[in-house]
């Protein structure tokens, strides 16, 4: 009883699978066919009469034929093959679900034919399969179950999964009305498991169960239980506790036809537990049936009528007429086994009218479940197009953001170029920096250079030329005086001060071109040429003696100008000449130091002395007035014919720097 | 659609192939700097030895001995 149920079960889900591809229900079915009236003839206006069509297929079959045919018409005017396809296949759909397999094979093949020629592998894959169950429902499960495994073929090249798992099933079923039931079991487990991989835990929970009945029906009671533990499982896990109690009781009834009496009545207990926990009172009705059908296939006659009664109390307060049938059933088997035969035949007689109006009733609910279905499917829809809003609206954020990114990395482009033009632009500007510094010094250098050296040709031709015109002029007087035996005293006085004057001049000229050329003269320099010329002195007069001192205050790395520093050096030159010529010193002293921010230079002797009072200066003693004027200095010379002669220069040293 | 990651791909792309070039432009004008300098280093360099020389002509001179002559030692290779 309940496992012919589980069949009725198993086979309207399966039916209901392989339909669902081309049939779909309209939300809004009024706004459609305004939309139609509306609609151009193209291509969206045969797709219309094809959801339209497929629409009133479910909630009125009578109407769904004409807009087929139109969508059929009208695709054929504007040449639209796949359109045709569809509207041929829900034509094939109307006159299967009226049972005019002939009308319904004539327009899925059309279908096919278009779905071959078009190369539309889902669309064969879906035909073949509406073929395949045309011909189950003829009863031709031979020619069914090769045109499934096509269909199988085109959905495992499509790689769709669910696809796969539905073929399986519909294969297991033709296995199925072919008695094969181990072929059926091997498609339904494989159905089963790509369902388990797919997570659709409400199939497996079905499928499972189915699969426990074809077990039961073998009498592999075994494997049926495992088959039904595991459904008990995953009912569990969805928390479904209806459910719970169904598995409870097929478990039950396994082990009832087991001969485990034992475990039966264990579980139908659990099940009757929980069912009137969920107040499931059609649940309840059947386990109640089930446990009183074992107990009098155990001929616990008492016991087994105490539950079959209750299991009819509830069946006919609920006008549950399934139940009540099959209870009917069992108490009629009960009294004839108790020999009441005129109570068995009462009971037989309420079975066969019970078996009569359900029948009646049947229709009944196929019409109602179609409803339900149409709703069903009405919120499923809803639930996709709310899913496309949301993958619309996730969409438009993601062009959003990609949007603002590009922009970003934009202006980071544009922000990378600027700071490598202004690196670049400040690269250049250092080097033109360096660059013309150093041309500007290459200039100075240059004019430097040019104009030393031609200051250095004019002073060699003047050393050259003048120089050598003075000589002259001095051999010339010298032939002069030696020439002529009779020349006066004043005469020869007056040459040899001319021939002098001329010497002088000549040392005057030479210095004059050396300090032209020359730029400066360290102390060091300036100390080194006076500690020569006073060895030179030395050399010269054998009886003098000389003391040279400087202060170690003065830095050696003081620098004159060479103008300053040769008339310096004329200076002491000229006061050494003239203590060594005039005075016949024995001592002369030269001491350079520093004094009131002053150079101080001294040049003293201990000779003869001459009164300055009466003294008539000579060229000497004006040449070193004038070049101590010449370098910014003042000078003093005293003398006192017993002590000797002073010259004492003073020089600042700002002249100095 | 363009993706995210694409946009970020050809940023970095064009940031790194700008930086490239631009060190690659850099490199080159610090080059042809570089080889500028050395020729303006050079002639001062050359300047400056040629002062060198006329100052250790003139050091070399000597008040007494009056050798001025040999002082001055005039360069030909200066062009006036």
């Amino acid at each position: 009883m309940n496992l012919k149920s589980n069949i009725i079960f198993f086979l309207s889900f399966l039916c209901v699978v392989s339909l669902s591809f081309s049939q779909e229900t309209l939300k809004n079915p009024d706004s459609s066919l305004a939309a139609l009236k509306e609609a151009p003839e193209d291509t969206s206006k045969v797709m219309l009469y094809q959801r339209i069509a497929g629409h009133y297929n479910i909630v009125h079959l009578d109407s769904a034929k004409a807009f087929a045919e139109k969508g059929i018409q009208l695709a054929d005017e504007i040449n639209f093959s796949f359109g045709k396809l569809m509207n041929l296949n829900v034509l094939g759909n109307y006159y299967e679900r009226k049972t005019d397999y002939e009308n319904a094979m004539l327009y899925y093949n059309e279908a096919l034919d278009i779905a071959k020629a078009t190369n539309s592998t889902k669309g064969f894959a879906v035909i073949l399969n509406n073929i395949a169950t045309v011909h189950i429902r003829k009863g031709d499960y031979q020619i069914a179950l090769p045109l499934l495994f096509d269909a199988l073929k085109a959905e495992e090249k499509l790689g769709n999964e669910n696809g796969i798992a539905q073929a399986y099933n519909n294969i297991g079923v033709v296995y199925y009305y072919m008695q094969d039931f181990d072929k059926t079991t091997d498609y339904l487990t494989r159905a089963l498991e790509i369902q388990e991989q797919l997570g659709n835990f409400s199939g497996l929970q079905n499928g499972y169960n189915n699969v426990g009945a074809i077990f039961d029906y073998q009498k592999k009671y075994d494997e049926a239980i495992r088959s039904y533990t595991k459904a008990y499982d995953i009912s569990l896990e969805l928390g479904d506790k209806k459910q719970q109690a169904s598995n409870l009781s097929n478990i039950a009834l396994s082990y009832s036809k087991k001969g485990d009496y034992k475990n039966a009545e264990t579980y139908f207990t659990r099940s009757l537990q929980q069912r009137e926990e969920v107040k499931d009172y059609n649940g309840l009705a059947s386990t109640y049936a089930n446990f009183g059908e074992s107990l009098r296939a155990q001929n616990q006659f008492q016991k087994a009528q105490m539950y079959l009664k209750k299991g009819l109390e509830i069946a006919e307060k609920n006008n549950i007429k399934l139940s009540a049938r099959e209870i009917y059933h069992s108490l009629s088997k009960l009294e004839k086994q108790k020999n009441d035969h005129e109570k068995a035949n009462e009971y037989l007689y309420k079975y066969i009218a019970v078996k009569d109006s359900i029948l009646n009733e049947k229709n009944a609910q196929i019409i109602t479940e179609t409803e339900a279905k149409y709703q069903t499917e009405k919120k499923e829809k809803e639930i996709l197009k709310q899913k496309a809003q949301l993958i619309e609206k996730e969409l438009e954020v993601k062009r959003k953001n990609t949007m603002f990114f590009g922009s970003l990395g934009l202006a980071l482009i544009l922000g990378l170029i600027g700071y490598l033009f202004y690196n670049q632009q400040k690269l250049k500007n250092r080097q033109l920096q360096k660059e013309s510094e150093l041309k500007e010094a290459l200039a100075r250098i240059e004019t430097q250079n040019r104009l030393q050296e031609q200051r250095l040709r004019i002073s060699r031709d003047l050393h050259d030329n003048i120089g050598a015109q003075l000589t002259f002029i001095i051999s010339s007087i010298d032939n002069l005086k030696y020439g002529f035996t009779e020349i006066s005293d004043k005469l020869s006085n007056k040459l040899s001060n001319i021939s002098g004057f001329t010497s002088q001049t000549i040392n005057e000229l030479r210095d004059t071109i050396w300090a032209m050329n020359k730029s400066n003269i360290s102390v060091e320099d300036l100390k080194s040429r006076i500690t020569n010329f006073i060895e030179k002195a030395k050399q010269a007069s054998e009886n003098a003696n000389f003391e040279f001192y400087i202060a170690p205050e003065i830095s050696e790395e003081y620098t004159f100008t060479s103008v300053e520093g040769m008339n310096i050096y004329r200076i002491i030159q000229e006061a050494v000449n003239n203590s060594l010529k005039y005075a016949e010193a024995t001592l002369i002293s030269v001491h350079i130091s520093e004094e009131n921010n002053q150079f101080k230079i001294e040049i003293r002797d201990n000779g003869k002395g001459f009164d300055a009072a009466k003294a008539e200066q000579g060229n000497g003693l004006n040449n070193i007035q004038k070049r101590t004027r010449d370098v910014g200095g003042t000078i003093d010379i005293s003398s006192d014919p017993a002590k000797g002669t002073s010259v004492v220069l003073n020089i600042p040293f700002k002249s100095l720097e | 659609m363009i993706s995210l990651q694409l946009v970020i791909l050809v940023v970095a792309i064009s940031m790194i192939g700008l930086w490239f070039y631009f060190f690659i432009r850099n490199k080159i004008i610090k080059q042809a700097h570089s080889k500028r300098l050395q020729i303006l280093t050079e002639n001062v360099e050359m300047h400056q030895s040629q002062i060198h020389i006329r100052d250790k002509g003139l050091d070399t001179y000597k008040f007494l001995r009056y050798n001025l002559a040999e002082a001055l030692v005039i360069q030909p290779e200066i062009k006036l």
